[in-house]
């Protein structure tokens, strides 16, 4: 595997830089988009309903098939990888945040808006903090999936290490399969332990523990 | 004539998907430097009626005003500033150490760093916290009594003219509550600010305040010195009221000052003393340990204050 | 709109094929399941119960999770060849880690108090099992099925890849052919199924939790 990696890295490396770089943006514009609508579901808990509703059902739309949906709009490439891998990670990060603002004692925020705090200094200097390892932990999520996701996207033409994963199924060069999932490991193993130290000290933060 | 800190107007609150009025018809004024309890169960509005000062709920009609100004026409964040909140859990930040709590407000409105970092010292000592000992720690590795000390502290940080209080005790065990109390009139002793304190335990309530708010129902039942409640109660409920739990739990509360009387030379030469910072109670004990009708009360500086007639302690119990 | 009357007259002309890929997916996605739901709500349980089971589990969860569908199918083909073993065998490993930690979560979940209470009132062991705990992780137990089954019918699609047919194909070689009307028919077909399965799983969640 190893030499493998060493003749052909020419191929190799460009599909695990797309592979990373659709990841990276997916996951960037799918936290772009799903912090403003959890504050939103949090603070109007009519919407919740809706909201919810919707995440659901397209989160169980297979990989696969949504892609096909984009398809028409979107082309075939990297952008309809990437938006399929959005409206994926809504789901989960719609949850997780909101979840995580949920959570705020409402004696606490009660207690910030008696001293004078306006609606933003209790949102940024409060509830952002203590709603934090939750968030971090939506993130983690949401990125795991998605570098487990961004494999397909070679389907559709995008790029990444699914067009090795691909190529060594059709043709049966196991050597391409295992190299793939081997560097997926990686990137999935890294993340996470990323993640998971920058939750840790979100949530000792939030609970006011020593770092 | 007193300054009015507070006044209500005809004021109502209904919330939200119910039917009943939470405050009903309430007008009262509370004056400057006053320590004004409400008391009354669950639901009888006292938490509501002290909320609508801040206004954490808003009044559904009526008018509420702080010293002279209607509060709706005032900047909420702006006035909130200055008045000092404190409630049953505390709501410390746990994120934040104890004197970044503290300093809260005075962030808020923008003081320098020192001015913070010298009031922070006064409070903590105030409420007895140590200095160097407290200030790093996090709320969570705090004890309720502990907690609600910077809770306390961090609600005088601006020197606020009034204080907002609700039930702050109620979470605590009741050595702890004991000490917080005498703690707390230590305090407003010291500070003399005006306070409105929510407790739905009479003897609390009578301890503390210099004069008592009972409601029931939304509506004021009574509004009048702990001694007047207690002798002359407005209806069945506020006489309910006291009358329920210990009588001599009473007295305990209620200090001398009460039921003092001028006395006159023989009284007060054969009377037995009684040390004026002393409760009814003692009154009462020194008296039957001693087969005595009066005691006469010493001021700490010496004096005589008066005398304390046992017929004035059989009045109040009867 | 000429799209649509496409797909019709694709699978028009071939209904066996269509309704033989349905059958095909949902016969590897039930049978998977079965498997799946036996192997993780009894490690899911122990796991709950005890740290020495936990530890371990939570660990290979950690690593099979790192793990795309697509390689876990891949990686099994040279040892497991083409066909619906193989398919099944990926379904399997990739359903059982979500199964299994919904189902610690589920039974981490349940007060041990209410079932110390039960066993107090003189209850065996088996009994409070079955009449108290589980009944009370049960609403939980049915989300991760919900989600898992959801992941299922997804990963379903990528079993063309080992030639174990499934709705899959008509999506790949859609694409392949450049022949979008075939895409779509794959892909409306799966994405229809899952809203279903998704769906009825949803009301039975609603329904039980009325219960409580």
């Amino acid at each position: 595997m190893f030499d493998y990696f060493v003749n052909y890295s020419s191929t190799v490396i460009p599909s695990v830089i797309e592979h990373i770089e659709i990841s990276l943006i997916a996951v960037a514009i799918s936290f772009l988009i799903a912090f403003p609508v959890s504050v939103l579901v949090v603070k109007k808990e009519r919407c919740s309903g809706i909201v919810n509703s919707v995440c659901n059902l397209l989160y169980s739309i297979p990989t696969l098939a949504m892609y096909a949906a984009l398809i028409p709009f979107t082309g075939l490439g990297m952008d309809t990888a990437i938006i399929a891998m959005i409206i994926y990670n809504q789901y989960i990060l719609i949850k997780n945040i909101s979840e995580g603002f949920r959570e705020v004692p409402a004696g606490v925020i009660e207690s910030a808006q008696a001293m004078g705090m306006n609606k933003w200094q209790v949102f940024v200097q409060i509830e952002i903090p203590l709603a934090m390892p939750l968030i971090i932990s939506g993130l983690k999520l949401a990125s795991l999936g998605t570098v487990s996701g961004a494999t397909l996207a070679a389907a559709v033409g995008g790029g990444g290490l699914g067009r090795l994963l691909i190529s060594g199924l059709a043709m049966q060069k196991w050597v391409k399969v295992r190299l793939a999932t081997l560097i997926c490991a990686i990137i999935a193993i890294v993340l996470t332990a990323v993640f998971h130290i920058m939750e840790d000290r979100s949530l000792k933060n939030a609970r006011g523990e020593k770092h | 004539m007193a300054n009015i800190a507070l006044e209500y107007k005809n004021v109502y609150k209904k919330f939200e998907g119910s039917d009943r009025y939470a405050v009903s018809d309430v007008s009262l004024q509370i004056e400057e430097n006053d320590f004004v309890t409400i008391l009354g169960t669950s639901g009888s509005g006292k938490t509501t009626l002290l909320k609508m000062v801040n206004r954490i709920y808003e009044l559904t009609s009526g008018t509420i005003e702080l010293f002279g100004e209607n509060i709706m026409d005032l900047d909420v964040n702006e006035y909130r500033r200055h008045i000092g909140y404190v409630i049953q859990q505390g709501g410390l930040f746990p994120h934040k150490t104890v004197e970044d709590n503290i300093a809260t407000v005075p962030k808020l409105l923008k003081w320098d760093e020192k001015m913070i970092k010298e009031r922070t010292k006064e409070l903590m000592e105030l409420v007895q916290l140590d200095y160097e000992t407290y200030r790093k720690r996090y709320p969570n590795s705090l004890s309720g009594g502990e907690q609600q000390r910077v809770g306390i502290a961090r609600a005088l940080a601006v020197k606020p003219r009034l204080m907002l209080m609700d039930e702050p005790f109620g979470a605590i065990d009741a050595i702890t509550r004991s000490k917080l109390q005498q703690e707390l009139l230590r305090l407003y002793e010291n500070v003399q600010n005006t306070i409105l304190f929510v407790t739905h335990d009479v003897f609390e309530a009578i301890l503390l305040g210099k004069k008592i708010i009972v409601m029931d129902d939304g509506k004021v039942q009574q509004y009048d010195t702990p001694y007047n409640i207690l002798l002359h109660p407005a209806n069945e409920f506020v006489s309910r009221l006291v009358r329920s739990g210990d009588q001599f739990d009473k007295l305990r509360a209620l200090s001398l000052e009460y039921l003092t009387e001028p006395a006159n030379e023989e009284e007060i030469h054969d009377g037995i003393r009684i040390d004026g910072l002393k409760h009814l109670n003692e009154a009462l004990l020194l008296m039957l340990q001693n087969d005595a009708s009066h005691v006469i009360v010493i001021g700490d500086d010496g004096n005589v204050k008066g005398k304390i007639e046992m017929s004035a302690l059989k009045q109040l119990l009867q | 709109m000429e799209t649509l009357l496409k797909m019709w007259e694709y699978i028009a002309s071939n209904p066996e094929q269509y309704f033989t890929s349905i059958w095909q997916h949902i016969y590897l996605d039930l049978i998977s399941f079965i498997i799946i739901l036996a192997i993780s709500l009894p490690i899911g349980y122990f796991a709950a119960k005890s740290r020495r089971v936990s530890i371990p589990v939570i660990i290979s969860v950690n690593i099979i999770m790192v793990v795309p569908t697509l390689s876990v199918l891949g990686l099994l083909l040279p040892y497991t060849g083409f066909g619906a073993q193989t398919a099944i065998i990926g379904l399997v490993i990739i359903g059982v880690p979500f199964m299994t930690i919904s189902m610690m979560t589920a039974i981490r979940g349940v007060n041990p108090l209410t079932l110390e209470n039960a066993a107090a009132m003189g209850m065996e062991p088996w009994r409070v099992c079955f009449d108290v705990e589980l009944p009370l992780a049960f609403p939980t137990i049915l989300n991760g099925i919900r989600v898992t089954s959801v992941t299922l019918i997804a990963g379903t699609t990528l079993a063309t890849y080992v030639s174990a047919g499934g709705l899959g194909y008509y999506i790949v070689n859609g694409l392949g052919m450049n022949r979008m009307e075939m895409v779509y028919v794959g892909a409306l077909t799966v994405a229809l199924i899952a809203i279903c399965v998704d769906l009825s799983i949803a009301s039975l969640q609603k329904r039980v939790l009325n219960k409580y």
